[in-house]
């Protein structure tokens, strides 16, 4: 047979350059990054959904952006936006034909579906609809970042649940890395929905006032909704046109549990490996990484079977490790793009923010965990963790530019 | 590490039929199963009815691995843990052959789900949120056909879902591809599945009227498939009858002169090294859809020229939306191995002729084929296979 190889000479780098978020604690990147070093909270009261039969009405949301059709699609089209601002025009200048996007997503916009099955269910409306005027294509996410900015390259949603963030990090990184092109717009965009909000009742996740991500008294989650967007470059193509480098996007990796669809491997195999994959591909020893970023979702499954998956990679001596998810709530699949945005500040800015509302760490959950202030803290090497429904699993590793000494 | 990859599993179901074979058997008969369908359930505001093809069986008999299936699983669920055990069995593959983390599952679909997303709420608004069974709710995800198949196959290693309307299947055998090329992953089951919804049960037209003038929406085709895609290496060292090997591909979205459909075809040759003229069969997309058959008449023609055969298996299927790209590669890989270039149906609308396509089977001399794949909304990819 043919011995044709395919094109994957000398992988390429990958950097971030640019970088935006729309999140319920911060609608900017400077924003949020301050709300979050700050351990604001931002979850509350649900108002953009009628939540009278629920159980838990809480969540985080961005009540700012206006409510409507295609919320995803606008919400994923701003983060990008502003971190295409954010990577200057050079990173734009080039053939637009190499440069696309990957959007993850947990539900996409079938939220834009559930106003007409309310009414239809609260025989408010009977007649017939054409369903397709009210539930475009999943992939009108990508599309929409890509004919806003202009780009012609390969457009793409991606969903693993609530690892669908650093899933989309990763297979836009794997089509720079492997030369199929120069720039990529990669990130993720969730909604609060009717949809999320039943998934996560009925398997009473939910917590009753606040997320407290491995702290003893944990409850669950909260559903939230934001997206993020990271440019990413060859690292040629970032040198060659000047541009700022946050940081590069040194491994990534993700692995199946293959066990339940809705509740997480007892003892965290896909977790692990999902993090020595990410090291491997990144040639990072494990007593390398300052940070991890953690899911750390505030349920108890999650919670203690991720520490003990820390622990089973890092040893009893931790890292720093901190999540988000105390002060945005559950974000869904956008949740590991917005993590990213803070592993690469973190970076920058040579910071580790707290985990909000962890005030008594559970004993099951023993880590070096970053609770009450951010820490001052050198920043090299940031894990990014994600650990979504079905047993999907993603991790992605940020490092210095410098990071080759790292190695 | 990996330098090509190969396909040394195939199942599928379509409204032809179960299996390649079948499918193959069929395409050449000339048969299509188009039928009114009326797509109503209490879940839909509304009630759906136009054309479409519905699936010509749900492989009722057919086990999933060794695994209880539920029936709380969605039937996309369903379906393609069924065939990923039916193309496991092609490949020929025991039952233990690999460590699980070096099997992945990348699946491609459009609406995977959306009958249980909608099942969901009708429950919870009419019964209460707390009365809805939380298995239900997990198959309304989008990704939830992913994790049931790695469930299903102790698939343990990379698993995503990928999305790109009638590029979803190529898109995640690109995923897939990219994990085999880097040494993430050895095999990959590689999905697409996407069955009629009320949002896709609505066409007027009755069949797919290819190349026509003035093309009307196609009826959809109900299909899904799966996949083994393989380190060619690893196939070749265990003595694999390989299907197609993946020489190159090429993926774009959006623009107009030139389209993303003729910048893949170019990108894909050029990454294989080939030219042209040294394309032996053309596979394209063409299912009577507005802004794809002409789209891929004109950038084919332009690019590939009069003299090399074509054809399009989608007058016979419909529209079959994610799984389109893997089976036009399924249906190459059958065409390659018996020098035959399966029959177009739908062609009577046809005003002129920018392609070698024919109602007619022929036979034809070639070992390298470009599968073509577009849809309405800009996307294009491209694939180079050859014969093994």
């Amino acid at each position: 047979m043919s011995r044709t190889a395919i094109a994957h000479p000398g992988r390429h780098r990958v950097v971030v350059t640019g970088l935006g978020a729309v999140t319920p604690i911060g609608q900017t990147v400077e924003t949020f990054w301050s709300a979050a070093l700050a351990g604001t909270v931002g979850t509350g009261p649900i108002t953009l959904l009628d939540v009278t039969d629920f159980p838990c009405g809480l969540g985080g949301e961005i009540t700012e952006f206006a409510a409507g059709p295609q919320r995803v699609a606008r919400l994923a089209t701003a983060a990008a936006v502003q971190a295409a601002d954010d990577a200057g025009e050079g990173a734009w200048a080039g053939d637009p034909t190499r440069i696309g996007a990957c959007i993850g997503s947990l539900n996409g916009n079938r939220g834009d579906f559930e106003p007409y099955a309310v009414q239809f269910h609260r025989a408010e409306i009977t007649a017939p609809h054409d369903g397709s005027r009210v539930s475009p294509p999943m992939v009108k996410i990508s599309d929409s970042v890509c004919s806003t900015l202009g780009l012609l390259g390969p457009s793409l949603v991606v969903s693993t649940a609530c690892a669908s963030g650093n899933t989309a990090l990763g297979h836009a990184a794997d089509a720079i890395a492997a030369g199929r092109a120069d720039v990529m717009i990669a990130g993720a965009a969730d909604e609060m929905s009717l949809g999320i909000l039943i998934t996560f009742t009925t398997l009473r996740s939910l917590a009753h006032d606040c997320v407290r991500p491995f702290d003893r008294d944990r409850s669950g989650l909260l559903i939230a909704e934001g997206a993020a967007a990271l440019v990413l470059e060859s690292y040629d193509h970032a040198r060659d046109r000047g541009a700022r480098i946050y940081a590069e996007l040194a491994g990534w990796s993700s692995f199946a549990d293959a066990h339940s669809m809705v509740a997480p491997h007892p003892q965290g195999v896909g977790a692990r490996r999902a993090m020595e994959g990410a090291l491997a591909h990144a040639r990072i020893p494990s007593h390398s990484v300052d940070f991890i970023s953690a899911h750390g979702t505030g349920t108890p499954s999650n919670d203690s079977v991720e520490s003990a998956a820390i622990r089973k990679v890092f040893g009893s001596s931790t890292p720093a490790v901190s999540s988000l998810k105390g002060a945005m709530g559950h974000p869904q699949g956008a949740g590991s793009a917005i993590e990213a945005v803070a592993c690469v500040l973190a970076i920058r800015d040579q910071v580790v923010p707290p985990t909000a509302n962890l005030t008594a760490p559970d004993p099951e959950c023993a880590m070096d965990h970053v609770m009450g202030v951010a820490r001052r803290m050198p920043v090299s090497v940031a894990l990014n963790n994600a650990f979504g429904f079905g047993g999907n699993t993603a991790c992605t590793v940020f490092t210095r530019l410098d990071g080759e000494e790292i190695r | 590490m990996a330098s090509s990859v190969a396909i040394t599993g195939i199942s599928m179901v379509t409204s032809l039929g179960a299996g390649l074979n079948e499918n193959w058997s069929a395409l050449l008969q000339g048969s299509s199963k188009f039928t009114q369908v009326c797509y109503a359930t209490d879940a839909y505001p509304g009630i759906s009815t136009g054309y479409g093809a519905s699936l010509a069986g749900d492989l009722a008999e057919i086990p999933a691995f060794t695994r209880r299936l539920l029936p709380t699983m969605s039937r996309e669920s369903t379906l393609v843990s069924k065939l990923g055990y039916l193309a496991w069995q092609d490949a020929r593959l025991a039952k233990d052959a690999m460590p699980p983390q070096n099997v992945g599952v990348i699946v491609g679909t459009t609406s995977a789900g959306l009958d249980m997303y909608a099942g969901g709420l009708r429950d919870s608004l009419t019964l209460g949120p707390r009365k809805v069974r939380p298995a239900h709710t997990a198959q309304g995800s989008i990704n939830a056909v992913a994790s049931e198949l790695s469930i299903s196959a102790r698939a343990e290693g990379h698993i995503a879902t990928v999305t790109s309307e009638r590029c979803s299947g190529t898109d995640a055998l690109i995923v897939a591809a990219d994990q085999i090329l880097t040494g993430r992953l050895t095999i990959a089951l590689v999905a697409a599945v996407d069955l009629l919804t009320p949002l896709s049960a609505e066409s007027s037209a009755t069949t797919p009227k290819l190349f026509a003038e003035k093309p009307e929406e196609a009826p959809q085709g109900e299909a899904a498939i799966v996949l083994v895609v393989e380190d060619a290496e690893h196939a070749r060292a265990r003595g694999a009858r390989i299907h197609i090997a993946i020489s190159s591909w090429s993926t774009a979205h959006g623009g107009k002169d030139p389209s993303p459909t003729i910048r893949v075809m170019r990108s894909a040759l050029q990454s294989a090294g080939l030219k042209p003229d040294e394309i032996g069969l053309v596979s394209s997309s063409a299912a009577g859809l507005r802004g794809v058959d002409d789209v891929e008449e004109r950038a084919i023609h332009a690019l590939i020229g009069m003299n090399t055969p074509a054809f399009s298996p989608f007058g016979a299927l419909g529209n079959c939306n994610a799984t389109t790209g893997l089976l036009q590669l399924a249906f190459t890989a059958q065409a390659l191995r018996l020098s035959c270039v399966p029959p177009t149906s739908g062609l009577a609308h046809r005003p002129v002729s920018l392609l070698p396509v024919s109602p007619q089977s022929q036979p034809f001399e070639g070992s390298t084929s470009l599968v073509v794949t577009s849809d309405s909304l800009g996307h294009a990819t491209a694939i180079v296979a050859r014969t093994p």
